[in-house]
């Protein structure tokens, strides 16, 4: 009797690992299914000459990836947030950003600390309140991440 | 009955097996630091169970690589089975030529694309 029990508890313990094996491979198919649709990026940055690099790669995944091209953000923090509004440093890699269709996003609270006037920062860029909690919450949605 | 319970084990032990095979066990380290070599070298160091460490220089620091300090970090790289990488965007920058780059180290185009190309391929990446 005493043997019997051992068999069943031991039968019912395989069946949960079991289960639950099968519940993470399928979990694991699903995100596996979602990456497949799309790769998504975000770069943090602190120096705006980096952008150039940054859009260069960009570019680069756009082509490897083509259809399943996501999105590709590009946070910039720092006490550099300033050259932002530079129109003459920004142009080329404003330009660069749009053909590739590749968002730049300002930190706001880097503005704020570093006394940017965010109305002098050009209208197609986004700003955002916090950019390393932006960043955080993009690679929670499985955004491929590089913070430089 | 026994043997049943015991072909249930094996067959569990063996999806454990399947499960473990899976993890992955590359690594890439970003650094435009020189001075951060030494930690990123211990670090491979302690990594037993890699299957790949790459080390990848970008930056100003990058001149420091055609040095002759850096023959040891060569060396030790070699022993801990990491490999070193430089960008070539910053040796353009820095104008330095292939050709003083000390042997052993391999060049990438973008050390930011190969980063996150790195990361789709599942390497666990670490930018510093």
């Amino acid at each position: 009797m005493k043997s019997m029990k051992t068999i069943l508890s031991t039968l019912v313990l395989s069946l949960i690992f079991i289960t639950a094996n099968a519940q993470q491979s399928f979990s694991a198919k699903i995100a596996k299914v979602e990456d497949k649709n799309v790769n998504n990026y975000v770069v943090l940055t602190r120096k705006v000459e980096q952008l150039k690099p940054i859009l260069l790669a960009a570019q680069q995944l756009a082509k490897e990836d083509n259809n399943q091209f996501g999105n590709f953000e590009i946070i910039v923090c720092g006490k550099e947030i300033g050259d932002l509004t530079n129109e003459e440093k920004m142009k080329e890699h404003l330009e660069n950003a749009e053909r590739v269709n590749a968002t730049i996003i300002a930190c706001g609270f880097s503005l704020n600390k570093f006394k940017v006037d965010p109305n002098k920062i050009p209208g197609n860029i986004k700003i955002i309140d916090n950019g390393i909690l932006h960043n955080i919450n993009l690679q929670k949605k499985g955004y491929y991440s590089l913070e430089l | 009955m026994k043997n049943s319970i015991l072909y249930i084990l094996m067959f569990l032990s063996l999806g454990l097996m399947a499960q473990d095979k899976n993890t992955h066990t590359d690594f890439v380290i970003l650094t435009s630091q020189f001075d951060q070599l030494e930690p990123i070298l211990i670090t491979a160091e302690s990594l037993s169970s890699k299957d790949n460490f790459q080390i990848v220089l970008y930056g100003k620091d990058v001149k420091q690589i055609t040095e002759p300090e850096m023959e040891k970090y060569l060396i030790w790289a070699e022993k801990s089975e990491a490999k070193f990488f430089v960008c070539q965007m910053s040796l353009n920058r820095l104008k330095i030529e292939k050709s003083e780059l000390p042997s052993g180290i391999e060049i990438v185009d973008n050390a930011f694309l190969y980063s996150l190309q790195l990361q789709k391929k599942g390497y666990k990446t670490l930018n510093l």
